[in-house]
């Protein structure tokens, strides 16, 4: 590249675009990263609703979902500026996400279970919704991490090294946690097995 | 399942059946007007947003303050949180102990925040400082917490420049104008930073200001031009035709968006955070100079480290 002989207007210079492998249009990211809000929620908007359902499922208080969402775009909005490219926009989000729901979690008091006020389930309620719900309380009984994982992974398409980053985790614990996880909910999925010797 | 070599479960890298059916379990239920909520909360960041930084070596920092013998924060800082890197504007007031403490700092003619740094309550513009020489005062928090890493290769080469020299820090009464004394913060060498020569230090505010972000972060040091090329990198040149000539070298890190330069073909919106100029000491023109978004190589460079907001930047 040139070295300019004097002046600063005779200056050749290279400036190089970061940002290697963005996945989202330069311009849009740029406006975010400005604080437009429009451009801002048009950046979110394809990974919302993964976000959304994996906040879902990593909190035990469902009423807090909106909660901790609002906050999490809040931090995203806040953090775009220092967003550097070196990972993928998705998995920089899917940590804001992970990591709020750790921090409420961490921070939630404990509840004291009691009995619905309501009254118990009517017995064809429970029965319409028990084979659904098999797979998502075995989800919800899982460590958050593995929930988080599986999702990541098996849902969302993530691969291992992502889901690693994300996660802050090493790669190795990805594949032993994930086939935890796997194994525990396969048998959510398959109910008549449970129990079957191998 | 076997196990692999490495003790680990091998698999298929994704349960597509799995995956399916956690696809097709129900989505939350979310309020209808999430969507104006947030957008509200994205306005009100919008007009409380400031630069929040993370304490890169604080327990350092405090323990130099405290073997100086000299320095006592009162309040002490603020907890870890994340960077945001937009300039900070002043006369911007921030919110005053944040949403969720009853605690308000008191504000001074600009609108700005000032007094102790409280645990719990988010920081003000102005941190209440003491010093040895000058009057005790306070000191705008950028200036103390110091430049923001973005990656850990940022966030070492930061560490690392300049062999770890602390740096002189402004002490202002409460408006934040009126300076009363300095103080030294950071670093893990008991050397502090050279304060460079006034033409060189409006010539950086000024490329931080065309650049985009008034409130950069600069590093330079007066070498010769066989030792600056390093910053160059793999663009250096093979030989330096004079190399024993006076150079400084300049760098600067910043949210920075505007091309100074001509604008590559693509055309595309500039997002880089480092800029170096090395200039020729008799002549005060540049002879080199470049964007990135990584930081530059300094090996070899004793650099100093300034603060262009200070400078009068911001």
């Amino acid at each position: 590249m040139g070295r300019g002989d004097g002046g600063a207007a005779e200056t050749a210079v290279r400036a190089v675009v970061m940002a290697p492998g963005s996945e989202p249009a330069d311009a849009v990211l740029h406006a975010a990263r400005r604080g437009d809000p429009d451009a801002f929620m048009k950046l979110l908007a394809p990974d919302r609703p993964r976000l959304e359902s994996l906040a879902h499922r990593l909190l035990d208080d469902s009423s807090e979902v909106a909660d901790v969402l609002q906050e999490v775009y809040l931090s995203a909005y806040r953090g775009l500026p220092r967003y550097r490219g070196d990972s993928r926009l998705s998995t920089w989000l899917y940590r804001i996400t992970f990591n709020a729901c750790l921090t409420y979690e961490a921070r939630r008091p404990e509840v004291v279970e009691s009995e619905s006020s309501n009254g118990p389930a009517s017995p064809d309620f429970a029965g319409a919704v028990a084979q659904r719900l098999d797979l998502a309380a075995a989800l919800a009984r899982l460590p958050m991490e593995q929930r988080a994982l599986v999702l990541m992974v098996d849902r969302d398409g993530f691969d291992y090294r992502a889901a690693a980053e994300a996660l802050s985790i090493p790669l190795g614990t990805v594949s032993s946690r994930l086939a935890a996880a796997r194994t525990k909910l396969r048998k959510a999925l398959a109910p008549d097995q449970r129990g079957e010797a191998k | 399942m076997k196990p692999n070599k490495g003790g680990l479960t091998a698999g298929l890298p994704r349960d597509f059946a799995l995956g399916a059916a956690l696809a097709a379990l129900p989505q939350p239920e979310l309020p209808e007007d999430m969507d104006a909520r947030l957008r509200a909360a994205i306005e009100r960041a919008r007009h409380r947003k400031r630069r929040r930084v993370v304490v890169l070596s604080l327990a350092a920092a405090l323990a130099t303050l405290l073997t100086l013998g000299g320095v006592a924060l009162a309040g002490g800082f603020g907890s870890h949180r994340p960077p945001e890197q937009k300039p900070f504007t002043p006369g911007h007031s921030p919110a005053t102990g944040g949403s969720k403490s009853p605690f308000a700092y008191p504000t001074n003619a600009h609108g700005q925040t000032y007094g102790p740094n409280r645990e719990g309550v988010q920081e003000p513009d102005l941190v209440a400082v003491s010093v040895t020489h000058g009057q005790n005062g306070y000191s705008w928090w950028t200036d103390l917490d110091g430049p923001l890493p973005a990656t850990p290769q940022e966030a070492l080469w930061i560490q690392n420049a300049g062999r770890g020299k602390q740096r002189v820090v402004p002490v202002y009464k409460s408006d934040g104008v009126t300076r009363v004394g300095d103080f030294v913060v950071g670093g893990a060498s008991t050397e502090i930073a050279l304060p460079p020569p006034a033409w060189l230090l409006g010539h950086m505010v000024t490329l931080a200001r065309k650049a985009g972000d008034a409130n950069a972060w600069a590093w330079w040091t007066l070498t010769t031009a066989g030792k600056a090329v390093v910053v160059e990198g793999k663009d250096a040149p093979s030989t330096v035709s004079d190399p024993n000539r006076p150079v400084y070298v300049v760098i600067e890190l910043g949210d920075f968006t505007n091309w100074l330069w001509p604008q590559p073909a693509s055309g595309s919106a500039p997002t880089y955070s480092w800029i170096y100029e090395l200039i020729d000491a008799g002549s005060h023109s540049v002879d080199s100079a470049a964007a990135s978004a990584r930081p530059f190589s300094d090996t070899g460079l004793d650099l100093n480290i300034v603060g262009l907001r200070a400078a009068g930047g911001g």
